[in-house]
């Protein structure tokens, strides 16, 4: 049996391909197979995946919930009605141009929403999904108002005039090209940013991801996609009316990519299924839309992964396990890791210096003239009790907060960023003090995105699979193992990155910090939570990177460790340098002990 | 002159009932960072539930009002813990937002087994009478909401400055893990803050019912406007909401008058949406410190 | 423990399953006429000739929605019909089963519908449109489907003008309608300054644009038109202000309940009393919920009222039957007298039509006979010779109309025609 699955395993790539050929062919053959009556819902399953695809991506990829997509659908509709009603035009070249005003609309709500976040953002998109159904209601000459636009003509090719066979067929074909474009895109560097930046938008950035690039590739996506969608109904409808196009139509599109599971590839479908089906079946007279409420709020309830995901999770841990069983594929240990570092700098001898720091937070002044230099290739350490201005500094240093006073520069030129991810670009990395692994990722994916900043590919190519997008993908993949060995990780790379131990995580995080290739590393407390032996490895890690003529400026509170590894020590107490210089002298100096302990320990001591 | 004054009058009525039901957002928002996002259909039962008391128990109308505010109060007690405890973990949880959305539907569509489909209206104690100022008209039970939502709102201040609940309620606005620490639990801050919530929304329906015909379909598009007026405001600062609400009723009126009707509408969400561009957090929102990704 | 809460979730999970499995169980069993009939694809309909099998007739009906109150009336009127028919044994001996399904006033569940009627339930013939924007999805897919359908209500001209061979009209077509307002009006208040005030949905509408191109075609144009949105709205001050500042002394008044008293509300306040003329909407008790006294002397065009003394025989019958049924009388008239009728003149076609068992056969037959041979029927609303005709697939004309009023709190038929 065991022996079985394997092989199974093995091949599950080509098992997955023909079994979903099977079905597709299954599904075209459908018109003739079944009454316009079950076609009809088939059909308007199909344009649901086709929306609700996109607003997958929007919803499980970016983390962004759109409550107001129907009016991006209205758009679509609306447009390429129009134009096909009153201009003659094809219906070929009316859909186009109904993608392309969703498009712009969907670009207009980007804007404010991306800007926002949380429930503000959700309410941002009720907001514009109203205003649209009002225009929809209000703008006679171009909607017809509140009777909608009749008559639309079917779409016509060569002379051949569709009906609902083949408009299904239509639609049964964007929906699998859609199907495989999400796919797509899931394995690339956009899919992994907009998974991060939706996980922890400060420790993406701190890659140098975007956020705002991100979230709007998401939102055109899906916008474009449902303006599709909808200039494909109206055409096979003949007719559309702004009743359709309400909040409600928006609640139902979220519903479908909840029920289905937000992030998975066939979830919209699952959902789309039985969000359609569900009214048909359930034909009693009283209570439908109470008990239509009530599975809506029980799937959120017990089954937040939705039913393609709960069922994913569960399969996925299965396979794993067998997976494991077997013996893994030996890897070839390439020992190039120094063109890991390419950019070995000609900084000269300082690396980054500081004069006159200062940083307020309202009234409370947490850095005070912070002045000091970093030599190049060198590790400097940053200590001194908590509350001192430590993280606030590597802040500073990194782009997350502006200094109110004082100058910055890199390699001798001004360092002034604007925000986290613009460091990036400029040789700057980053760990947190608390893990910001990201959680869905896997282990080798969350190496991965660290290398989004600075190979930029393109959306196009991610969606399509080009072989120069599949080229990028072998590249990064092998640098992102070559990472792993260097930090020394010889766990599971496959494995969601929520079930690594706590040790192991900050380990990863820093191989993902150095897949931007940086010439400066900033570890915030890198050894905390960490074993004896952890901190040995982690000890040998900066050294090759040293080696390697990489810079570290290090905080850390074990001070053993600090002793042995810094060359330089900055202390700091209220926001103050006390001193820099050799771990020996500071850490023996009386201001730094008083610092820590207390002016009466010294005095006892003393 | 007399046209201007009632138009204003007539804003202000409507702008009231648009100021109570979004405070209902805000009073819970700023508590654990939630809302009900079927406050409408919640005003709509209190609506509903009064003219169900006073038309059909015979029941008199304080005796309605109080009850029909205490059961609303007492169903978002039960919304609270159900739809949303569950879900508030994080600043990205956002599937409260939907689970209440889900009870709105569930909420309406029993409404409408129990009620049937009418619509009805309470009749007013103060009758139906008209007011009439330098010739604006109005009548009493509606000029009447005016000091009543102004009474409803003074409590409501005095309640959060002098009594401990309202003490602990700013506290925990202010700093959650804080008052965990305390030994206070914050869960049951958050369902005094539903209670309230809830409180507004039944005493806001049971008073819309005085003067306009309440039916069970109203919650929806009432929990829209209100929305906007969140959105206009920043959810987050009441005193702004109930500034919102107010300046939203008179500047329909206004714009219907003076603009277009037709177009109306569309005004005020440019307005509003002009007002998302500029400021995402709204108007009068209270910002903390910007971090620049 | 995790195991426990992931085995906790899988049980809820299949409770839930099961749930809406014995509720979609429970559904299939509460319609009225489950054919049974699933077998897929277009093969033709097997014989239904036996005598024993119901008639099927799809009713196209809106149970929820903001409107739900009023559409209830067609559906009332209806069965009304159905009973009286089943018990004078139905039509060759075959009782007459009702297909109920709710649109939601959703345009994409109203197409569903049509197709579930033809391809699914197998109906003869089916009934509806009290929803303008579900009647005008419905209409494309009924000739597709080549399914005889009876709008009752929708006033959208477009339903059942040319073009439409299938769709029927017992209803009060928005331009006949105001062909009569407008004479109505000449002729008793002897003016043409009419303002039009009317909710911006599909009902409203279509009057306005009918009030237009009939005032248009005798070089005429209202002095506003002004619009409200019928659930938002609760302030109309600016409308009627706008209104009166026109110099209107007629207001055509086309909201459905409430936000008509709303209206009323309005004048009152702004102190301006003109005369106010609408349709089914002003006859709804809504109007005189929130205006009280206001509503008295308000005008509602409508097809029938059962408010006074029926002078028809057929009226008494189904007034009689309305109220056993449902213990009231019904809310609309027109609405619940339409949909009597039509559905009585649907019954009258299948019974001189004769029934084959082939389906699409019948469905053209029953179609053929309305439109040329249904006539003469002695209903409700009047007596017709004709009924319909190709060239007029709508059943009511200026003549059908009765002319009501509110009187003392009761909607009255007017002593003005």
């Amino acid at each position: 049996m065991n022996s079985f699955l394997q092989l199974g395993l093995r091949y599950r790539g080509t098992a997955a391909v023909t079994s979903a050929a099977i079905i597709v062919a299954l599904l075209a053959a459908c018109p003739w197979l079944m009454d316009t009556y079950y076609l009809n819902l088939l059909f308007m399953i199909g344009t649901f995946v086709i929306t609700c695809t996109g607003m997958n991506l929007l919803i499980g990829y970016c983390g962004i919930v759109s409550i107001g997509h129907a009016g991006l659908m209205a758009t679509g509709a609306y447009v390429s009605s129009y134009l096909s009603t009153q201009a003659g035009l094809s219906f070929w070249v009316v859909a186009l141009a109904g993608m392309l005003m969703s498009l712009v609309i969907g670009s207009l709500i980007a804007i404010p929403t991306i800007k926002a976040g949380g429930v503000y953002l959700s309410m941002i998109t009720i907001a514009f999904g109203v205003v649209i159904h009002e225009v929809l209601i209000r703008w006679d000459a171009f909607t017809g108002g509140p009777l909608g636009i009749s008559g639309i003509p079917k779409p016509e090719l060569g002379g051949y005039r569709f009906d609902l066979k083949s408009m299904y067929l239509l639609v049964l074909a964007v929906s699998v090209l859609v199907l495989v474009l999400i796919r797509n895109l899931r394995r690339s560097a956009w899919g992994r940013a907009m998974i991060a930046t939706k996980e922890n938008e400060i420790a993406a950035a701190s890659l140098g991801i975007r956020k705002f690039a991100v979230q709007y590739a998401g939102f055109a996506f899906s916008a474009v996609l449902a303006g599709l969608s909808g200039a494909i109904y109206a055409h096979a409808n003949s007719f559309i009316s702004p009743d359709t196009y309400h909040f409600q139509t928006s609640v139902q599109l979220v519903l479908i990519v909840i029920l289905g599971g937000a992030g998975t590839v066939l979830g919209p479908v699952v959902g789309a299924t039985i969000l359609v089906f569900l009214p048909e079946l359930l034909q009693m007279e009283k209570l439908r839309m109470a008990l239509y409420g009530g599975i809506m709020f029980a799937v959120l309830f017990f089954l937040p992964k939705g039913i393609v995901g709960t069922a994913g999770q569960l399969l996925g841990r299965k396979i794993r396990g067998y997976a494991k069983t077997g013996p893994s594929p030996a890897r070839e240990r390439n020992s190039e890791t120094p063109q890991l570092f390419a950019h070995a700098s000609s900084s000269g001898a300082v690396m980054l210096e500081l004069n006159g720091i200062h940083k307020h937070f309202g009234g409370l002044h947490a850095l005070k003239d912070v002045s000091f230099s970093v030599a190049t290739g060198a590790v400097h350490s940053l200590v001194g009790p908590n509350g001192a201005g430590k993280t606030t500094l590597l802040n500073v240093i990194s782009g997350l907060y502006s200094a109110n006073q004082g100058t910055l520069s890199l390699r001798g030129k001004s360092l002034n960023p604007r925000s986290l991810s613009d460091v990036t670009m400029l040789g700057i990395a980053r760990t947190f003090q608390h893990s910001r692994l990201f959680k869905e990722l896997t282990v080798l994916e969350n190496v991965m995105v660290g290398m989004a900043g600075r190979r930029r590919v393109g959306f196009a190519h991610a969606l399509l699979h080009t072989p120069k997008q599949r080229r990028d993908e072998r590249v990064m993949e092998e640098r992102a193992h070559l990472l792993l060995d260097l930090i020394g990780y010889e766990g599971d790379r496959d494995m969601p990155a929520s079930q690594l131990p706590y040790g192991h995580q900050r380990m990863v995080e820093i191989a993902r910090a150095l897949a931007t290739e940086p010439d400066l590393l900033l570890l915030d407390e890198p050894a905390a939570g960490m074993t004896a032996a952890e901190i040995g490895q982690l000890e040998q890690l900066l050294r090759k990177l040293t080696a390697y003529g990489l810079t570290i400026i290090l905080i850390e509170h074990h001070m053993d460790f600090v002793q042995r590894i810094s060359d330089t020590v900055t202390v700091l107490d209220f926001g103050k340098v006390i001193g820099t210089g050799k771990p020996e002298e500071m850490l023996t100096d009386p201001r730094v002990i008083q610092a820590y302990l207390g002016a009466e320990e010294v005095a006892a001591g003393a | 002159m007399s046209l201007v004054l009632q138009l204003m009058i007539s804003g202000l009525a409507v702008g009231c009932l648009y100021a109570l039901i979004a405070l209902g957002y805000s009073l819970t928002y700023v508590v654990n960072g939630t809302l009900n996002m079927s406050q409408g259909q919640l005003v709509m039962l209190g609506g509903v539930i009064m003219f169900g008391f006073t038309s059909h128990a015979h029941l008199p109308f304080l005796v309605s009002f109080a009850l029909a505010a205490a059961l609303v109060a007492l169903l978002n007690l039960g919304i609270e813990r159900l739809a949303i405890r569950k879900f508030d973990r994080g600043p990205n949880a956002i599937e409260w937002v939907l689970s209440t959305i889900a009870v709105g539907i569930i909420i309406q569509d029993v409404a409408l087994y129990f009620n049937g489909p009418d619509e009805g209206v309470t009749p007013s104690p103060v009758g139906d009478g008209m007011l009439r100022i330098m010739g604006a008209g109005v009548y009493w039970k509606e000029f009447v909401f005016l000091p009543v939502v102004a009474l409803l709102l003074v409590g409501l201040i005095v309640f959060y400055k002098k009594s401990h609940w309202g003490l602990w309620l700013r506290a925990t606005a202010d700093n959650r893990t804080a008052i965990e620490i305390m030994g206070v639990s914050s869960n049951k801050i958050v369902a005094v803050a539903y209670v309230l919530s809830g409180l507004l929304a039944g005493l806001g329906g049971a008073l819309m019912s005085t003067n306009y015909a309440v039916s069970v379909d109203i919650g929806l598009a009432l929990g829209l406007k209100a929305i906007s007026v969140a959105i206009l405001a920043g959810v987050n600062n009441p005193k702004g909401i109930v500034a919102a609400g107010l300046i939203l009723g008179i500047a329909e009126v206004f714009i219907g008058q003076y603009i277009s009707t037709a177009f109306r509408e569309m005004f005020v969400y440019g307005m509003v949406i002009l007002v998302l561009y500029w400021k995402p957090a709204g108007l009068f929102n209270t910002s903390k410190t910007v971090i620049k990704v | 423990m995790m195991k426990m809460a992931k085995g906790k979730r899988w049980f809820t999970g299949l409770v839930v399953a099961a749930m809406v499995g014995v509720l979609a169980g429970c559904g299939a069993s509460d319609n009225n006429g489950e054919n049974g009939g699933t077998a897929g694809a277009n093969a033709p309909a097997a014989t239904s000739e036996a005598s024993s099998d119901p008639i099927l007739i799809g009713m196209s009906t809106e149970a929820t929605g903001d409107n739900a109150m009023n559409s209830v009336n067609l559906y009332q009127g209806v069965q009304v019909a159905v009973d009286q028919i089943n018990a004078k044994g139905g039509i060759h001996g075959r009782q007459v089963e009702l297909v109920v399904r709710d649109t939601e006033q959703n345009p994409t569940r109203g197409i569903s519908i049509i197709r579930d009627f033809s391809q699914k339930e197998k109906v003869l013939a089916a009934i509806g449109g009290f929803h303008s924007t579900v009647m005008l999805a419905q209409s494309p897919v009924i000739m597709e489907e080549k399914l005889a359908f009876m709008v009752a209500t929708s006033n959208v001209p477009a339903s059942v003008e040319s073009g439409m061979p299938w769709t029927f009209g017992v209803r009060m077509n928005a331009n006949i309608t105001a062909q009569y307002a407008l004479t109505f009006i000449e002729k008793h208040f002897q003016t043409n300054k009419i303002a039009i005030l009317h909710e911006n949905g599909g009902y409203g509408k279509g009057a306005a644009a009918a009030m237009t191109k009939v005032l248009e075609e005798k070089g005429l144009k209202p002095t506003a038109v002004e619009t409200f949105d019928n659930a938002k709205d609760k302030d109309m001050t600016a409308q009627v202000n706008r209104a009166k500042e026109s110099g209107a002394e007629v207001i055509y008044l086309f909201g459905q309940g409430a936000a008509n008293g709303y209206v009323l509300q309005a004048m009152d306040k702004l102190g301006w009393k003109v005369p106010v003329v609408g349709e089914n909407g002003t006859a709804n008790k809504g109007i005189q919920e929130v205006g009280k006294e206001l509503a008295n002397g308000v005008y509602a065009i409508q097809t029938a009222n059962f408010n006074v003394e029926q002078t028809r025989e057929p009226a008494k019958a189904f007034i009689t039957d309305f109220e056993a049924k449902f213990g009231h009388l019904p809310t609309t008239f027109a609405s619940a007298a339409q949909g009597y009728d039509g559905a009585m003149l649907l019954f009258q076609a299948i019974e001189k039509a004769g029934l084959t068992g082939d389906l699409e056969k019948d469905r053209q037959a029953i179609r053929d006979t309305l439109e040329s041979g249904v006539g003469p029927y002695s209903g409700v609303i009047r007596d017709w010779e004709q009924v319909f005709t190709a060239e007029n697939h709508d059943a009511i004309d200026v003549n059908s109309y009765l002319m009501c009023v509110w009187k003392d709190g009761k909607l009255v038929v007017s002593d003005l025609q």
